[in-house]
């Protein structure tokens, strides 16, 4: 062997584990995996997709307004069953706004208002989308381009959504049951508004009022209103605000997650708890009290966790010099939101560290910090928001409120570089790079995961606008030699000059907008007492 | 590309099932996820996600006639992911990430000459990162290598000298500008 081989292997090397701790890490990654794999139902309460965004049906009133948008998209459904549908005897659906398309037995006819659906035909929406009626008074609305067909199920009707996207406004059903399929996943409904996406990679699913089932296999999971799932990692979600944008009665939707966010909220899952937890101040230093006062950083933007920060095995979740900002963030989203996104709350609430340690009960699934970071592990998140209840006496409530946001749109599509695997399973999964970044290479990135980047650097909702699908290498140069990213004045800096580079490298331009998101607020915290 | 699902059968019978493939093939993807990260704990992470998406039926439809060599190359691809994500924090990222160790969880392992390892390799291409593993990690010949990849040995040598070559260079490049800072 040459020097430099014996080099490269021996440093290739040193941080090979024995073999007893290589089997030690492996069977901990089984138990993990094996967990994962027990169905909901054998569990009881062990989630098995990932939930984007978890609800907090919260303390919030029913305003008049909203109630009044409600009865009119409830009577348009009523208005649609008792006197639209159907006429034509045999027919499952029937058109009444838009155009499809068929695809099988009269393949290339066009479906138009007022003309029933028959069993088993497949349709394509064209032009803006399409709305269906369906027997029992359920209203199906298709995005553009979409594609299913209608068939009868054992008890009621199914939707088998190929491919796009659908709202349904699903009526009360006397018996049986309205279903939505799609390759991997299959949603029951008895009465309530939802919408479901199948895309290559996967589907998704998100609900808007009511609660839905959603199964994927012999797993099954409920979702409530504000919540989603995605049955593959690999398909990107965003907040269901933006999900409902291109529906013709987007107003209306938004009208009824807002009331629905404003319900009142189940209890807490009481068996959703730490074994033991411990939070206590921060110190400088980390020393414990020895180290001097209280660490305080001065009350600016919303904190993030930091994933060195966090230490997370089968048995504890432990997390060191956080706030309380950032814990909240974590429990009931995803880290380092907008500064709009989270709101409410003492100033100490954003600058005091804490250090949390938690002993979790035995079973519990553990999984990835960058999935903590991520809003992925539900079953922990709950633990976490009924210890922050606990000790920190917090209050949250969810509202839809309209903030200040970005539209990332293209200017010059040929600045851009598309990656040169476009495997959709190739597409970065791994953690984004942290709040603050500026000059950075993101290599496979979708153009909705770049969005968050900008996000986070942005410090607004930045909503994809671009239109452009596969995967891109992006790459930015921070060229500006007045600062580095370890002065406090980077951050920005890098804001200011970001909308500049942004234009002038990649051609994409963020334009000033507004736009309806999710906004957690915190209503009320105290500083925890003795453990 | 194509995916099939994972072998049929009653949910215990798959649970067998996968449970084999994972004892069969997981230390290969773990020693390889250490060796390109040169953190256990990453390697936990990485051997998770790859198995996590088999247990989630997303394999391309050749896994099974050589699943050691998908699972090796998805190990190389997530961990490369990995190293890259870190990278970018730990050289961009916020002033937070400067004030402590990069990897908490190990903090012997992070000595400079494996760091600036790490880095160079991240900047290397998945399929010289391939080679190079085979090669000083699972001590593999040249000719196994050629084998095993379906190339030739003469591509499978040049591509070890030339990768050599490019990790002197970056590593070097790195002292000297640690050492001009």
């Amino acid at each position: 062997m040459k020097p430099d081989e014996a080099n490269i292997a021996r440093l290739l090397k040193k941080s090979l584990p024995s073999r007893q701790h290589r089997e030690l890490a492996l069977d901990r990654v089984l138990q993990r995996l094996q967990s994962e794999s027990t169905p909901e139902r054998e569990t009881g309460d062990q989630k098995i997709f990932s939930l984007a965004q978890g609800a907090d049906r919260n303390i919030w009133r029913v305003s008049v307004a909203v109630a009044a948008v409600a009865l009119v998209v409830l009577a348009s459904a009523a208005l649609i069953r008792n006197v639209v549908f159907p006429k034509t005897a045999g027919a499952m659906a029937e058109v009444v706004d838009g155009e499809v398309v068929q695809l099988s037995n009269a393949a290339g006819q066009p479906l138009r208002r007022g003309k029933p659906v028959q069993p088993a035909q497949v349709l394509r929406s064209s032009g803006r989308g399409a709305v269906l009626a369906l027997g029992d008074g359920s209203v199906v609305e298709m995005r553009s381009q979409s594609e299913l067909a209608l068939e009868r199920a054992d008890d009621g009707v199914r939707v088998r959504l190929d491919k796009g996207g659908v709202i349904v406004n699903a009526a009360k059903q006397r018996s049986g049951h309205l279903y939505v399929e799609t390759k991997d996943a299959k949603v029951s409904v008895v009465g309530t508004v939802f919408l479901v996406d199948a895309e290559e990679k996967g589907s998704r699913v998100a609900v808007i009022e009511g609660m839905v089932r959603v199964e994927k296999g012999a797993l099954a999971e409920k979702l409530l209103p504000g919540e989603q799932v995605a049955t593959n990692p690999a398909v990107e979600t965003h907040p269901v605000t933006q999900e409902i944008a291109w529906s013709r009665h987007a107003e209306e939707h938004l009208a009824l997650l807002q009331q629905s966010l404003g319900a009142p909220a189940p209890a807490l899952e009481t068996q959703d708890v730490f074994e033991a937890a411990s939070i206590r101040p921060s110190f400088p230093g980390g020393g414990g009290r020895g180290g001097g006062g209280r660490a305080v950083d001065p009350p600016t933007a919303n904190p993030c966790m930091a994933p060195g920060d966090i230490t997370l095995d089968p048995s504890h979740f432990n997390a060191v010099r956080t706030t309380l900002y950032g814990l909240v963030s974590v429990a009931y989203g995803n880290n380092c939101m907008p500064t709009d996104m989270l709101t409410g709350g003492p100033d100490w609430a954003k600058s005091e560290h804490f250090d949390l340690q938690t002993t979790l009960p035995a079973g519990t699934p553990t999984y990835t910090r960058q999935a903590l970071l991520e809003g992925n592990l539900p079953r922990l998140q709950r633990m976490l928001q009924n210890l922050l209840a606990d000790r920190f006496k917090l209050v949250v409530r969810r509202e839809i409120k309209q903030v200040p946001a970005y539209d990332l749109v293209v200017l010059n599509e040929g600045k851009l570089k598309p990656s040169a695997d476009q495997n959709p399973d190739a597409q970065f999964s791994g953690p984004l790079p942290p709040a603050r970044v500026f000059t950075t290479f993101a290599p496979q990135y979708s153009m909705g995961a770049w969005a968050k980047v900008l996000q986070r650097i942005l410090d607004r909702p930045v909503i994809d606008k671009t239109g452009l699908k596969g995967l891109y290498d992006f790459r930015l140069e921070y060229s500006d030699s007045s600062s580095t990213p370890a002065d406090p004045s980077f951050r920005r800096t890098a804001k200011d000059l970001l909308p500049s580079v942004l234009q002038e490298q990649l051609g994409l331009k963020v334009e000033p907008a507004r736009a309806n998101v999710e906004v957690l607020v915190i209503e009320r915290a105290e500083r925890p007492g003795q453990n | 590309m194509s995916t099939v699902a994972t072998p049929s059968g009653t949910m215990e019978s798959r649970s067998t099932e996968f449970e084999k493939l994972f004892r069969e093939h997981s230390p290969l993807v773990y020693q390889t996820a250490c060796g390109v990260t040169s953190s256990p704990a990453d390697a936990e992470d990485v051997v998770q996600t790859i198995f996590l998406r088999l247990l989630r039926r997303r394999v391309p439809a050749d896994f099974y006639k050589r699943p050691e060599r998908y699972l090796y190359r998805a190990a190389i691809n997530v961990s490369l992911n990995t190293i890259r994500s870190r990278r970018r924090q730990v050289l961009i990222g916020d002033s937070q990430f400067f004030d402590r160790p990069e990897n908490a969880d190990n903090p012997k392992i992070e000595d400079a000459d494996i760091v600036q390892l790490r880095a160079a390799i991240s900047k290397l291409s998945p399929r010289t990162v391939e080679i190079l593993i085979l090669r000083y990690v699972h001590d593999y010949t040249e000719p196994e290598i050629a084998k095993l990849l379906g190339r030739s040995r003469s591509t499978i040598a040049v591509t070890l000298f030339r990768s050599r070559l490019r990790l002197h260079k970056l590593i070097r490049h790195a002292s000297s500008s640690g050492e001009r800072k």
